[in-house]
């Protein structure tokens, strides 16, 4: 097992060299000077250079990407431009609610797929396939911002039922604030995670293993568990990995919607303030959090089947 | 012949008398059907906006705002006294047209790229699907943001920022294809057959691998309204007041929880509406190509 | 000797099982009749798509979705499997009947260790702990004949060899001290000098549990080495059996059953080919849609099905090339 890990995290540090390198060329793609960006038409000359100087911007592209290794290598992500405070201190408030928002919706998606998905396997009435297509159909091609905004008004204004916006103050109160910016995100994903873990729900229940256990007489609900959930999981963990890139993203836009401070409202106030070193950051951090999601799942998926352990 | 008995040989599929095109793709692929209708009304809205409405998207008028549907504003106005109906069609202008570019290009690089990959293997390849390894692992919606941010507001920034990110999708499936293809005895005739390797991959390859992408396209373009739409409901993409459904939803939200759905349910609707009838057409193609998903 | 003190422990009396395809039902099996006692092997053979290995999957009640059984009965210790809606089906399920399935590479769950997989039914009806469990699971692991069980018992299935995940299978199949065991050519999936140990096996577990077993194959040789009497299936009917296997080898009644043991490679003789054995079976949507006549007896213990002088040029036919 550790010898798996540790050969995963070997094909894993070119991945993040290399997100580290693009967030810093994000930088220098700005056409123009991000310091002349940032302080605006009318600022002096001399105001730019002093800036330039300050974000190191003076200096060969080399040496400023070299300094932008070490500041990381050291935990260094530079200073806000706008909050006057270093980018690490502020990170380490904005990731708990944006991880805490990712993990239950990721959770709640399950929740909701997993039993559609094993309903419409075995229901042999159009009404499965009907819900299916619905769900498809309303929430792939709706914006997840106005998804939110449904949210808010007939559970929160109307309702009452959650708080509009907001974090909360005791851990209770985060899973109760966060419950339905996840529930937006997963019904994002509900359809895709459905649809595949209904085909392999039907490959499981059409398997030789699953007539294997019945033959031995076993309850239903063990021949469920234990042999055909239990090997549609595998499957099903693969497709919510790969949906771990848009619940990140996805995020981004609900954690603005409901006002959460996390990474995503982290991001969009650089964004607002011009707040290169904020953007930089938030963009590297939210790139590292998906590519730690994944090898989480790759650890999971050698738990869930025994087969990969030996390759 | 009693008509009963005339729709009965229709059905049983008389080749002698076979049902027209259309009636033949109402039987056989009504998605691709009912999505290229659905989908085709709408861009025919959008290309003729100037006949089917009078007004100018912009013009404000304070003597009439919040109005309700009316023969004089079809859907209302909006709280500038803006007339809905023209922001919507003007507004499907932008987006749709944006939205299709922003598939196009990554469509073109994506399978060049992809193609060459696959056919060519090796550093080439190495270099490629790295650089896509390191771009995925931004969050599509991160990344296109960012990148707007960072290449500033403007039609432009969109297009180019959603290309930066979506080209790798058309470069895998492309390359997959390609590998499959290059390994089977089909690309060996025609190289013995002595035609070149450019002229195998754009005149052979390209053309059998192409299905898979352009079916991808449809939820590509799905995507990348939905970006879009986002882009300008944060004010990061089209800038007010050239009307887009993004800033129109954008605009409707304070009155959303007031009570005043229209002015963002429409735009809201148009776009759910639209992505259905996208989502329709993917599927549609899907079957009539044969694809796979 | 054995037919004066029979008592079938499974009786298959005139079943009948219809495919739907499409809009249109087709006779999967028409009328198949057979039994089994406790103590005696019976063979069960035929081409492939004759309905042995779907005879099977009837008794057990794992049909596909498409297939249903029209007519006929199942009966355990006299007992109708099939007339209390499936109850008594699922008591006898793994208790009374088990099932060795043809592939183990499949049939087991890769992600449950081979241990658990051979004791689950057992350990859950009577209620053992885990530890009585898996002791239970390495006695009946050294009883199909695997060296150091103690260290298989944990193993998945991917990490064992083909014959080994066989005699798991099996191992999971007497668990229970099962009265009628149905084998599905548990060899066909399987190397040549595997073939013989698990035969072997079967021999001796047959000697040990004095279970009847139903064993289904292709390769009349495996019938001739084990088998007390033999069932023979064409295109879903029964058209041959005998509770005495020498009987029928010595004459058999029945022209299909006669180009059956017609090809069996002889080392001198003309070479032959089997009309049966050939591709040239009528497919399920070609078969005879009259209902199939009853079996006549032809001798003590002996049936077979009426037929006509048309079947006999017609299995005659390819008898010698």
């Amino acid at each position: 097992m550790s010898r798996f890990l540790f050969r995963r995290l070997v094909l894993l540090v070119p991945v993040i060299l290399g997100t580290v390198t693009l967030t810093f060329l994000l930088m220098h793609l700005t056409p123009g000077d991000p310091a002349r960006t940032y302080l605006g038409e009318h600022a002096t000359p001399e105001a730019i250079a002093a800036l330039r100087q300050q974000w190191g911007l003076d200096q060969p592209l080399a040496i400023q990407y070299l300094h932008f290794l070490r500041d990381l290598v050291t935990g260094q992500l530079g200073e806000s431009m706008f909050f006057h405070e270093p980018i690490i201190d502020l990170l380490a408030t904005r990731l708990p609610p944006t991880l805490l928002l990712m993990l239950m919706s990721a959770v709640l998606s399950l929740i909701i797929a997993v039993p559609l998905a094993a309903w419409s396997a075995v229901s042999k009435s159009g009404l499965s396939d009907m819900v299916a297509r619905a769900l498809t159909a309303v929430f792939q091609g709706t914006p997840i911002f106005f998804i939110a905004t449904i949210f808010i008004l007939v559970f929160s204004i109307r309702l009452k039922i959650f708080p509009v916006a907001g974090y909360g103050n005791k851990p209770w109160d985060h899973v109760v604030s966060l419950f339905l910016p996840a529930l937006t995100l997963a019904l994002g994903i509900v359809p895709v995670l459905m649809r595949s873990l209904r085909t392999a729900l039907i490959d499981a229940l059409n398997s030789e293993y699953v007539n294997f256990a019945r033959a031995k007489g076993l309850r239903s609900r063990t021949v469920w568990l234990h042999y055909a959930l239990r090997n549609a999981s595998i499957s099903g963990l693969s497709i919510l990995s790969i949906q771990i890139g848009f619940l990140a993203g996805g995020s981004l836009v609900v954690e603005n919607v409901f006002a959460i401070p996390g990474m995503g409202t982290f991001l969009m106030k650089g964004i607002l303030n011009r707040d290169f070193p904020v953007v930089q950051a938030s963009a590297l951090v939210f790139a590292l959090l998906v590519l730690l999601v994944y090898l989480i799942t790759d650890i999971a998926y050698t738990l869930l089947d025994p087969r990969v352990r030996l390759k | 012949m009693s008509e009963r008995e005339m729709t009965a040989t229709t059905a049983s599929g008389d080749i002698a008398r076979s049902p027209g095109p259309l009636k033949r793709l109402r039987r056989d692929n009504p998605q691709l059907l009912y999505g290229s209708l659905i989908v085709g009304v709408i861009v025919l809205m959008a290309l003729c906006a100037p006949l089917l409405t009078s007004y100018d998207p912009t013009a404000q008028d304070f003597m009439s705002t919040l109005q309700g549907p009316s023969a004089d504003h079809l859907l209302g106005t909006d709280n500038l006294g803006r007339d809905l109906w023209a922001r919507l069609l003007y507004g499907a202008r932008v987006d749709l047209f944006l939205a299709t570019i922003a598939v196009v290009l990554p469509f073109v690089i994506g399978s060049t790229l992809g193609a060459l990959c696959g056919y060519f293997g090796g550093w080439f390849d190495t270099i490629v699907m790295r650089i896509a390894d390191i771009v995925v692992a931004f969050p599509f919606y991160v990344l296109v943001i960012s990148l707007v941010f960072i290449l500033g507001n403007g039609v432009s920034s969109i297009i180019i920022a959603i290309s930066i990110v979506s080209w790798i999708a058309y470069a895998r499936i492309i390359r997959a294809e390609a590998m499959v293809l290059s390994s089977t005895n089909f690309m060996d005739a025609l190289h013995v057959g002595g035609l070149g390797v450019p002229r195998i991959i754009f005149r052979h390859l390209m053309p059998n691998v192409l299905s898979q992408g352009i079916v991808y396209a449809m939820s590509d373009i799905v995507a990348n309204i939905g970006v879009i739409v986002t882009l300008s409901y944060f004010g990061l993409g089209i800038v007010p007041p050239t009307p887009d459904w993004g800033n129109m939803m954008s605009e409707g939200q304070p009155f959303f929880a007031g009570g005043i759905y229209s002015l963002m349910l429409i735009p809201a609707v148009a776009v759910i509406v639209t992505s259905y009838g996208l989502s329709m057409i993917g599927d549609g193609l899907a079957t009539a190509l044969r694809v796979k998903r | 000797m054995q037919q004066a003190i029979k008592a079938d422990a499974l009786q298959i009396e005139g079943l009948s099982v219809a495919a739907q395809i499409g809009e249109k039902s087709y006779k999967a099996l028409d009328g198949v009749t057979l039994s089994v006692a406790r103590g005696e092997a019976r063979g069960l053979v035929g081409e492939s798509g004759s309905g042995k290995s779907l005879t099977l999957r009837a008794v057990m009640g794992l049909l596909p979705a498409n297939l249903t059984v029209t007519a006929g009965a199942i009966r355990f210790d006299g007992r109708d499997l099939l007339g209390d809606g499936g109850k008594l089906l699922h008591e006898v399920r793994g208790t009374g009947i088990s099932m060795v399935f043809q592939e183990p590479a499949v049939a087991l769950n890769p992600v449950m260790k081979v241990g658990r997989q051979i004791v689950d039914g057992v350990a859950w009806r009577r209620g053992l702990s885990g530890r009585q469990a898996k002791e239970l699971a390495v006695e009946l692991l050294a009883q199909v004949g695997i060296k150091d069980p103690a260290r298989w018992v944990d193993a998945y299935p991917h990490q064992l060899s083909g014959g080994m995940r066989q005699r798991v299978m099996i191992a999971s199949a007497i668990a229970s001290k099962p009265d009628v065991i149905l084998c599905d050519e548990p060899t066909t999936a399987l190397d040549v000098t595997i073939q013989a140990q698990i035969l072997a096996l079967f021999k001796a577990l047959k000697t040990d549990l004095g279970a009847g077993l139903l064993y289904v194959t292709h390769d009349l040789s495996v019938v001739a080495e084990f088998c007390d009497s033999l069932t023979v299936m064409y295109a879903g009917r029964t058209v041959e059996q005998s509770d005495d296997l020498g009987a029928l080898i010595a004459s058999p009644a029945h022209p299909y059953t006669r180009s059956l043991l017609a090809a069996v490679p002889r080392i001198r003789g003309p070479i032959r080919r089997l009309r049966g054995l050939s591709s040239s079976a009528p497919s399920l949507t070609e078969r005879d849609q009259k209902p199939a006549p009853a079996l006549v007896a032809c001798g003590p213990g002996r049936q077979v099905a009426p037929f006509t002088a048309e079947d006999e040029r017609f299995f005659a036919r390819d008898e010698e090339v």
